[in-house]
């Protein structure tokens, strides 16, 4: 007893313990970098989304480098692009590059900026990387423009993007703290600017560490309005001699103007959800276009992916349960496609993150755990009934006689062969007396256990009716009348029954749809012996009629179930009658038990590689 | 074993194709069931595909044809091979069932 608590107790902290984990690993994300690239794939599979027409990117492409040489280049060249930016009428002009060290150019760089009063310069803050309670903080300043330039410029903002597991950058911190005070972002400082509204009212969807998820519009070079700083800067100098300029400076009236370093071997490029490498100027514009059509990606929170999970898996356990495995399998990849459906649409539509691959994973694992928890059981219910099969075996065999009685006169032996664990056929050979042998044989419709009962209540029936005092055909009167009376229709049992009178010398002979017992006379053909009525015992009420023979030393006679005559070897063909009968006339003058001996094998040559498909019972009789 | 059900005018055809043993003839008991409950009297069960019938084959045939006759009901079997009617013969059901060659011929005998 006290084992049995154990083990269920084992068994119950098991699940606990694997419950517990399965719930762990939800809620601490331990398939992030998965989740990261089952977000990416939601990213590619959505594909661009409009842009704003308010962002231009100016980027100092390789032409620009051709144009004007290596960079950095002379800041004067920047003092151009602020004027003809300003005198285009530009709402603010952005730049992702650092003026932090002094050099030639500055003093025009600082009078275009004064004069422009809309320019933007980037900083970055070295991030202290154990984050409390969502809030950013910065250890000190990594990289700062010149006090001078800053001091004139109309606001300036870290650039800091923050790398993933995988090393791809998707978020932005909206806020850092540094020293006491609340820094913002460079974007979002341009877009609160250019909305003029304080966007820290604006429910910006942060994740939980107060990240913005960048919300990649689209490849690089077809996302936004893209011009080259060289273009610009020799539109300017065309339009201010007159000639055609290659851009209509027109374009970036009223634009938030991002300028930023695109050639070859900038090490401004990093890996993102589209490209492999992605300008973390166009990161701006994204974080900048995402504040102007408020079209945000929201992360679904730990409990609500943890709902989520709960839920899909105890679906999936309840179905893996229940149904078979194959229909459990259809059920979870039919619950695995709409819940893939409902994320990626969830996403396309309103930008929402929820958790995908973790719950995919562990649903499967779920339905394997469930299905090997089923046939586990399965097993141990199988070696149940399997044992149970045995004793039902046992108690059948207990039916059916250890040993044949000793008759002067008569050479008999029997066999019973059973193909399944319990088996339908029966006979029995009663000593009513020195001078009286009743013999039946018969096979019950069916198999299995049911079978096995119908046939001992049969046998026991059959043993109180049979009497010597009564004719086969009166006990099986008598015994189909309490049988019809007794059970259901659908069980039957056929009989042969016969009764030898060695005083007379004479065998009579009743039949209840058995089949008929094969005879072989000292001279004569094998022959059947047959009644003309009586349907199997139980089937319905019926008459039986009997009949007799003479019988005579070195008579011989064969009792047999179908087994015998329908058992079928690989081409389907049939033992039949016909070479039972070739077969006993052969071997006629074998004692009876070598007889029986002989037939069995001569049916298991037949039957060959086939399996028995049918209990084979025979008795051998041979009149001494 | 393919047990089929069809309904030509008031006589319910049960078409069955593949041998009818133990381990199947549950899937006929079922399906006899069902045309019990649907109240139709007139039954005709097609074994010209089924090349043989076990004990518990029988034993469902003959269920189904004592449940008909309770309520006045016939039963018909069509296309019915030597084999099996020697299994009838030897059970002695061939003088319980009435067994015509074709189903045709058994749907002219129900009107």
């Amino acid at each position: 007893m006290s084992k049995i608590i154990l083990k269920k107790i084992a068994a119950v902290s098991a699940l606990l313990v694997t419950a517990v984990l399965l719930l762990y690993g939800s809620w601490y994300q331990v398939f992030e970098k998965n989740e990261l690239d089952a977000l990416d794939l939601r990213f590619r599979l959505r594909g661009p989304i409009s842009t704003t027409d308010k962002v231009a990117i100016i980027e100092i492409d390789n032409a620009t480098i051709q144009k004007i040489g290596t960079f950095p280049f002379h800041r004067g060249y920047h003092a151009k692009l602020i004027d003809a930016l300003s005198h285009a009428g530009a709402k603010a002009v952005v730049f992702d590059i650092f003026f932090s060290e002094p050099a030639h150019g500055d003093k025009d760089l600082q009078d275009a900026m004064r004069a422009a009063g809309n320019v933007y310069l980037p900083y970055v803050f070295e991030l202290d990387e154990r984050k409390s309670q969502g809030v950013t903080r910065a250890l000190r300043y990594s990289t700062q423009d010149l006090p001078e330039l800053a001091g004139i410029a109309k606001g300036t903002g870290y650039i800091n993007v923050i790398p993933d597991a995988d090393g791809k950058f998707r978020r932005v911190p909206l806020h850092v703290q540094y020293g006491g005070r609340h820094y913002p972002a460079m974007a979002l400082l341009v877009a609160g600017d250019y909305l003029q509204k304080d966007l820290d009212r604006e429910g910006i969807p942060l994740d939980e560490n107060s990240d913005v998820i960048v919300n990649f519009a689209g490849p690089w070079t077809s996302a936004y309005q893209h011009y080259s700083f060289g273009d610009v800067l020799g539109s300017w100098e065309a339009q201010s001699v007159g000639t055609r300029p290659v851009v209509d400076l027109n374009v970036f009236r009223s634009k938030i103007c991002l300028v930023g370093y695109t050639a070859d071997g900038t090490t401004d490029l990093h890996p993102s959800p589209l490209e492999g490498l992605y300008p973390s100027i166009g990161i701006h514009a994204d974080v900048i276009n995402s504040i102007l059509h408020h079209k945000f990606i929201s992360r679904a929170s730990r409990r609500i992916n943890l709902c989520i999970f709960i839920i899909l898996g105890a679906l999936i356990i309840g179905a893996s349960l229940k149904a078979a495995p194959l229909q459990a399998f259809g059920f979870l990849f039919e619950i695995a496609a709409i819940f893939a459906v409902i994320s990626v649409m969830l996403f396309n539509k309103f930008g929402i993150w929820i958790d995908i691959f973790y719950p995919l994973v562990i649903m499967g694992l779920l339905y394997l755990l469930c299905t090997l928890y089923k046939s586990i059981l399965h097993f141990k219910e199988r070696i149940i009934l399997e044992n149970e099969f045995s004793i039902a075996q046992q108690i059948q065999e207990s039916f059916i006689p250890a040993s044949l009685p000793e008759v002067k006169g008569f050479d008999m032996a029997a066999t019973m062969l059973t193909a399944r664990e319990v088996g339908g056929d029966l006979y029995d050979v009663l000593k009513f007396d020195q001078d009286q042998l009743g013999v039946m044989i018969g096979d019950v419709a069916g198999k299995g256990i049911s079978a096995s009962l119908f046939m001992t209540m049969a046998v026991s029936s059959f043993k109180f009716f049979a009497k010597p005092q009564n004719t086969p055909s009166q006990t099986l009167y008598e015994l189909n009348e309490k049988i019809v009376r007794e059970t259901a229709s659908n069980r039957f049992v056929t009989i042969y029954y016969s009764i030898f009178d060695l005083k007379r010398r004479v065998m009579s002979y009743a039949n209840g749809g058995h089949l008929p017992v094969l005879y072989l006379g000292r001279e004569g053909k094998a022959i059947v012996l047959d009644v003309d009525e009586g349907f199997p015992l139980g089937m319905m009420k019926s008459a039986y009629s009997g009949r007799q023979i003479k019988f005579d030393s070195g008579d011989v006679f064969i009792y047999y179930t179908d087994g015998i005559t329908e058992a079928a070897n690989i081409k389907n063909e049939m033992y039949g009658i016909e070479r039972l009968k070739a077969f006993v006339q052969m071997h006629r003058d074998l004692p009876a038990l070598d007889l029986r001996d002989e037939i069995i094998k001569d049916v298991m040559k037949f039957l060959g590689k086939r399996k028995q498909q049918d209990d084979i019972t025979l008795v051998v009789i041979k009149v001494s | 074993m393919v047990v089929r059900l069809e309904k030509i005018n008031d006589v319910a055809l049960v078409t069955l194709e593949g041998d009818l043993n133990m381990d199947n003839s549950n899937v006929l008991r079922e399906n006899f069931k069902k045309i019990l409950k649907e109240n139709n009297k007139k039954v005709l069960v097609d074994l010209e595909k089924v090349s043989f019938i076990d004990s518990s084959g029988i034993a469902t045939l003959i269920e189904m044809f004592q449940n008909l006759e309770k309520i006045n009901g016939r039963m018909c079997l069509s296309g019915v091979n030597k084999r099996i009617i020697g299994v009838f013969e030897v059970t002695r059901v061939h003088k319980l069932f009435s067994m015509v060659a074709s189903r045709e011929e058994a749907l002219r005998s129900f009107q």
